[in-house]
């Protein structure tokens, strides 16, 4: 341990020499700040912790990422030398410190960058257009560029065409979004890995370019269409394709039933495939069946919007008769349309209805399953129809939306009441007859047939005041039951804690005090406005306050 | 045929506080897990844990106690979580109010968990103090945890040049 002593002569005492010894004297006091910080407890942590915390704060993506790492490297002496001494902490190049890019890319040392610009209000004038340069002279180490921006710009004035520079499996990811490419742009990107083309430009001409990196590939220009099998041609130089999302590709017409070449050992084994039939539909079912006979997926999904009047009489035994030839059961194929007749044919299907929400995905698998939104009496004769034709069982999340109070409750009585796999009801109704179906399909207290959706895990969402206590009395029927509800949402604006909304809240107090809470099975219930969660046991004290 | 009972482990901490744990709720921590499984032999002797007190083990039991039976990270979802924790510093509401404790313990309770190998615990320790820390000045960040400012002068002049042109930009 080094040990120091001073030694102070007031009487042979010059202006030099006081200056020379509050220099010493200022050294050592740094010395020992350092030494009494070293002590700190938050100091204890070893060092590779203390930067992941930093790399936490400095979080990529957030607003303000650029100013908080620079605030790290202002607090103490070890936390600057830590921080500025670790080039993976300044790798990234965002929106938030794009006009720091230089000290960053100092800073980064030769570790590999990211960078992700999004150009929503069209900020970047005509002045960034230096530090875009300036970036892509950093392009031999770039691992990911993803730009995006609202309105279709000329890249020319934004990103230099310098992609092919990057070494070969470095380039992990390019994304770009609203850029007019010009000329055959994929031909200059021979190297990356994954890529994402959005509401893009370019043309399709012929080239000798491989891609034989390319594992992914997402591509959606409705500015720049190409044809079947100009498309084709083009996979069969990504031979490591795994993974395929079209959306928006190909030139309206042509015949569908035209041959296409024939799969050759080049061709990709996809391990996905993802096709909207929006837009052009013909080139799209023909590339369907092209690619449902070449692909071994272990994933298809099929998806269009709900305006799917392009669909004609002939197209649906076309696109039906492709997947009734090659779905195999290890296939599992997801379609996402609002088209019942198509709907109705897909019995060994995996159906997914509607957005799919990943903590439902244990719904998924290779049975028939359906998520559906129904909010419009139009819905709810489909589900019916599905009921009906498919036999279905596995109804297992509903979303219901009764804003416009549409519904007949007898209609709703003898649809919903056939679901008796129904675990996940969202409720997104206003209307007080919204709720008198379910609790008209829930057998009554003195019946002793079980509840209709047992067990119900969740349970939501808006709830007037008319309908509260009968919520309540579910609530308590449930539990008289033996069935409870796993989790509650009350969704109602309660940051504004409405009468409504308070009533209801202490209404599911009151139960809870008189029966407690396990008994009561609910687990909790989530106030999504307020932003709070009242557990199971806390309704007790919260009655009591 | 009734289910088999639940294995328990004895642990003992450096202050010899000694835990009698269900084997599940301690197979949450990598180390432990590695070492019960190169012990072929039911050993009555405790677990020695060196590096961990008796109060901060009793807080990670009951962290591991809670999340038993959940999925440990794989290494396939290790990579993914590591890039989410990039981007979140969201943490549950259990695990919040379980980790509200004072500086000194948090502290504690993140070098267990890194000595233990507990990863789930590490991230909600890690992102507890960055959440701490974001959105305050230096000034501030300084306060929070006792530390003293101390910059050589060049450091001083460096730092008020890199926020000039941080103003300026």
């Amino acid at each position: 341990m080094e040990k120091h002593t001073i030694v102070i002569d007031f009487q042979e005492m010059s202006i030099e020499k006081a200056e020379s010894q509050i220099y010493i004297l200022q050294h050592f006091v740094r010395k020992l700040r350092v030494a009494r910080n070293a002590l700190l407890p938050i100091h204890r942590l070893p060092p590779e912790i203390l930067l992941s915390i930093f790399s936490l704060v400095g979080r990529r993506w957030e607003m303000h990422a650029g100013r908080s790492m620079l605030k790290i490297t202002w607090v103490s002496h070890y936390w600057r030398e830590l921080a500025l001494g670790s080039p993976t902490l300044w790798t990234v190049i965002t929106n938030s410190n794009l006009n720091w890019a230089e000290e960053w890319l100092a800073r980064s040392g030769s570790a590999p960058l990211s960078i992700g610009l999004f150009d929503m209000e069209q900020q970047f004038a005509v002045a960034s257009r230096h530090q875009f340069r300036f970036l892509f002279t950093h392009i031999p180490r770039m691992i990911t560029f993803h730009y995006s921006q609202s309105e279709l710009k000329d890249y020319k004035l934004v990103i230099p065409k310098r992609f092919w520079e990057a070494p070969a499996l470095l380039l992990s990811s390019i994304k770009l979004d609203g850029l007019n490419l010009h000329g055959n742009f994929l031909s200059s990107i021979p190297n990356v890995r994954n890529m994402f083309l959005r509401k893009c430009q370019f043309l399709w001409e012929p080239s000798a370019t491989n891609y034989p990196h390319l594992t992914s590939l997402h591509i959606s220009v409705p500015h720049s269409t190409v044809s079947v099998r100009r498309f084709i041609a083009l996979l069969h130089k990504m031979p490591s394709l795994q993974r395929l999302v079209v959306v928006s590709v190909f030139t309206p017409g042509g015949d569908y039933n035209t041959n296409l070449p024939a799969p050759t050992s080049d061709s990709p084994r996809l391990h996905v495939l993802k096709l909207d039939l929006d837009g052009a539909i013909e080139p799209a079912l023909q590339f369907l069946r092209y690619a449902l006979s070449w692909f071994t997926t272990n994933q298809t999904v099929i998806s269009c919007s709900s305006n799917l009047a392009v669909l004609e009489d002939d197209h649906l035994p076309y696109l039906l008769s492709s997947f009734s030839s090659v779905i195999s059961p290890k296939q599992a194929a997801t379609i996402r349309l609002t088209y019942p007749a198509l709907l109705n044919s897909f019995a060994t299907l995996y159906i997914n209805y509607g957005d799919v929400d990943p903590e439902r995905a244990e719904l998924g698998g290779y049975r028939t399953t359906l998520e559906m939104e129904i909010d419009e009496p139009q819905r709810l004769a489909l589900l019916s129809s599905l009921q009906h034709n498919l036999g279905l069982t596995h109804v297992k999340a509903i979303k219901f939306d009764n804003d416009a109070g549409e519904f007949e409750t007898s209609q709703l009585v003898e649809v919903f009441g056939a679901l008796p796999n129904l675990q996940y009801f969202d409720f997104q109704a206003d209307h007080s007859n919204s709720f008198d179906f379910l609790y008209a399909i829930e057998p009554g207290e003195d019946e002793m047939s079980p509840p209709l959706f047992a067990p119900l895990r969740v349970l939501g969402t808006i709830l007037a005041e008319e309908v509260r206590h009968r919520l309540a009395k579910v609530l308590v029927k449930r539990k008289n039951l033996g069935c409870g509800i796993e989790t509650v949402i009350l969704d109602h604006e309660c940051n504004e804690w409405d009468e409504s909304t308070l009533g209801l809240l202490y209404s599911l107090v009151d139960i809870a005090q008189e029966l407690g809470p396990e008994a009561l099975e609910v687990q909790r219930a989530l106030f999504t406005g307020a932003e709070s969660v009242f557990w199971g046991s806390d309704f007790k004290s919260f009655g009591d306050d | 045929m009734a289910a088999p009972a639940t294995q328990q482990i004895k642990i003992r901490c450096n202050d010899e506080k000694e835990f009698t744990v269900d084997r599940d709720v301690l197979e949450r921590s990598v180390l432990i897990k590695n070492m019960l499984e190169d012990v072929t032999e039911q050993q009555d002797a405790p677990i020695p844990l060196p590096n961990v007190s008796g109060p901060v083990m009793a807080k990670v039991l009951e962290y591991c106690t809670h999340h038993r039976g959940e999925p440990l990270p794989s290494a396939d979802t290790e990579q993914s979580q590591d890039e989410t924790r990039k981007r979140t510093t969201d943490i549950s509401e259990w695990d919040q109010k379980f980790i509200t404790v004072d500086q000194e313990m948090l502290f504690e309770i993140i070098l267990a968990a890194n000595y233990l190998d507990i990863k789930s615990l590490l991230d909600v320790g890690c992102k507890t103090v960055a959440n701490m820390i974001k959105g305050k000045t230096p000034e501030e960040i300084r306060k929070l945890f006792n530390i003293v400012n101390d910059f050589t002068p060049e450091e001083e002049a460096q730092i008020k040049k890199e926020n000039e042109w941080a103003e300026d930009r």
